[in-house]
């Protein structure tokens, strides 16, 4: 069943509209969706990278690669901000893995048998101090979900890779990252909640 | 065709959550994309409130907050890449013997104008990959053309304004003709958007003076005449079209002569 049919392209949506406008280069649209998503976009980028040369070098690049690929925005898919962060992510992984640093397969096999309670140094060392809650909210989730987790988004593994790593299909890694992501947002929902 | 397993509702938002963290690789992700637009409507709504709900999560990222100079350099890094992709593209109208006339041309239409023409221009390219030919042959061709008239017009006439919304719709699937008498040369494709019935031909690398009436045929065997051509000294040319919403998911298509003969299928 292709339940599209007949839903046709919103050309008069308003962020439709602005991701046309960005297309183009129109230098007004690129301000306003900076405007919206500029500051998401570099938090994001803080949490992936090791410092703020670094973060705004890449939110730079990205904003540039929304605009290669403003075109493509199709809102009937998802939302602005949604498409936004895909970019993101995808691009902030990206430069993850073309960065020459990340552990070989023989030392991230070191940590595989500490405890999920521990501090995981693998964390310490691809999050940094400026993600303490992030840092503490991994260490409450099983050890599968919180190593998948570690090795595929912040390390820039694919998930193959990370299948291959760990000997586990890779159905199992999909559902534990899928599942430990879920249980991150869950958990950030309280602690923020708590906070307020 | 391709064909797929489509997952069930839990593999689905399994998926959801891995594509909105960009964890999907290219094939998996268009095979998510597949099963979206398959899925039930319900469904659909269920996945784009998740991948929003995920996307604007801010409870585990860090606080800093961008310092203000930054907006300026990412407009100044945005202007740049367009002003550099739009010279990239622009030697399909600047070398060559005329570039002369040509800097006079790059000066009269401004940054803005060459933008927009690069835009044009780069799908152009592809509209060629589309039509899987020699690139680099085919862009000689429309070098050659593109330096006797104003490029920004010429692109727009040769390709029209409708051409983006068809390439990579994934609601407009593009058939590619061929020539009935295994003469490799010439492209003939046809895209129809089948939410709409409005449909876009381009024709590439035809013989000059060629002329030819590429027809719809219903599955009860209605003919319906969709665009004529005669082809000048254009390397492409195109053509919009519209028909029944009814039926455009369900047409086949061919070309005929001027004496009713079919030369494409």
């Amino acid at each position: 069943m292709h339940v599209e049919v007949g839903k046709q392209l919103p050309t008069n949506e308003p962020d439709y509209r602005l991701m046309q406008r960005v297309a183009i280069g129109e230098e007004e649209a690129v301000a306003e969706l900076y405007d919206r998503f500029g500051p998401l976009v570099f938090k994001l980028s803080r949490q992936f990278l090791t410092n703020t040369a670094e973060s705004e070098d890449a939110v730079q690049e990205i904003f540039v690669r929304l605009w290669q690929t403003a075109d493509r925005f199709d809102p009937r898919k998802a939302k602005l901000v949604t498409w936004v962060m895909l970019i993101t992510r995808r691009h902030l992984i990206d430069r993850i893995r073309k960065k020459t640093v990340r552990p070989k397969q023989q030392e991230l096999g070191e940590h595989l048998g500490e405890s999920a309670t521990d501090a995981s140094p693998t964390s310490k060392i691809w999050l940094g101090e400026r993600n303490q809650m992030l840092l503490q909210q991994l260490q409450t989730l099983p050890e599968l979900q919180r190593t998948v987790i570690e090795r595929a988004y912040f390390q820039g593994f694919t998930l193959r890779e990370v299948s291959r790593q760990l000997g586990a299909p890779l159905g199992t890694v999909k559902s534990a990252l899928s599942r430990g992501l879920l249980r991150l947002r869950e958990r950030g929902d309280k602690e923020t909640s708590a906070f307020h | 065709m391709t064909t797929y397993e489509q997952p069930n509702k839990k593999q689905l938002l399994e998926l959801a959550v891995l594509d909105s963290h960009g964890l999907l690789e290219p094939l998996e992700s268009d095979l998510f994309n597949c099963a979206f637009h398959d899925a039930p409507v319900a469904l659909q709504e269920e996945i784009q409130l998740l991948q929003e709900e995920l996307a604007i999560d801010e409870s585990l990222l860090p606080t800093d907050l961008p310092d203000a100079t930054l907006r300026k350099r990412v407009l100044d890094a945005v202007a740049r890449a367009a002003d550099e992709e739009a010279n990239r593209l622009a030697p399909l109208a600047l070398i060559g013997a005329r570039a002369g006339a040509s800097r006079r041309l790059q000066q009269s239409i401004g940054t803005s104008a060459w933008r927009a023409v690069a835009m044009v221009l780069f799908g152009v390219t592809i509209v060629l990959a589309a039509f899987a030919i020699n690139e680099n042959e085919r862009a000689n061709n429309i070098t050659k053309y593109a330096l006797n008239v104003n490029v920004e017009q010429t692109m727009h006439d040769l390709v029209g304004s409708e051409f983006g919304e068809f390439i990579r719709n994934p609601s407009a699937p593009a058939v590619g003709l061929e020539r009935v008498n295994g003469n490799p040369t010439g492209y003939i494709r046809v895209a129809i958007n089948e939410r709409t019935g409005a449909g876009y031909i381009f024709a590439i690398d035809l013989e000059s003076g060629e002329e030819f009436i590429v027809q719809g045929i219903t599955p009860e065997g209605k003919v319906i005449e969709l665009a004529r051509f005669t082809v000048g000294n254009t390397p492409i040319v195109a053509r919009t079209f519209s028909v029944d919403v009814a039926i455009a998911g369900s047409l086949t298509y061919r070309a005929v002569d001027t004496t009713g003969k079919v030369v494409w299928s």
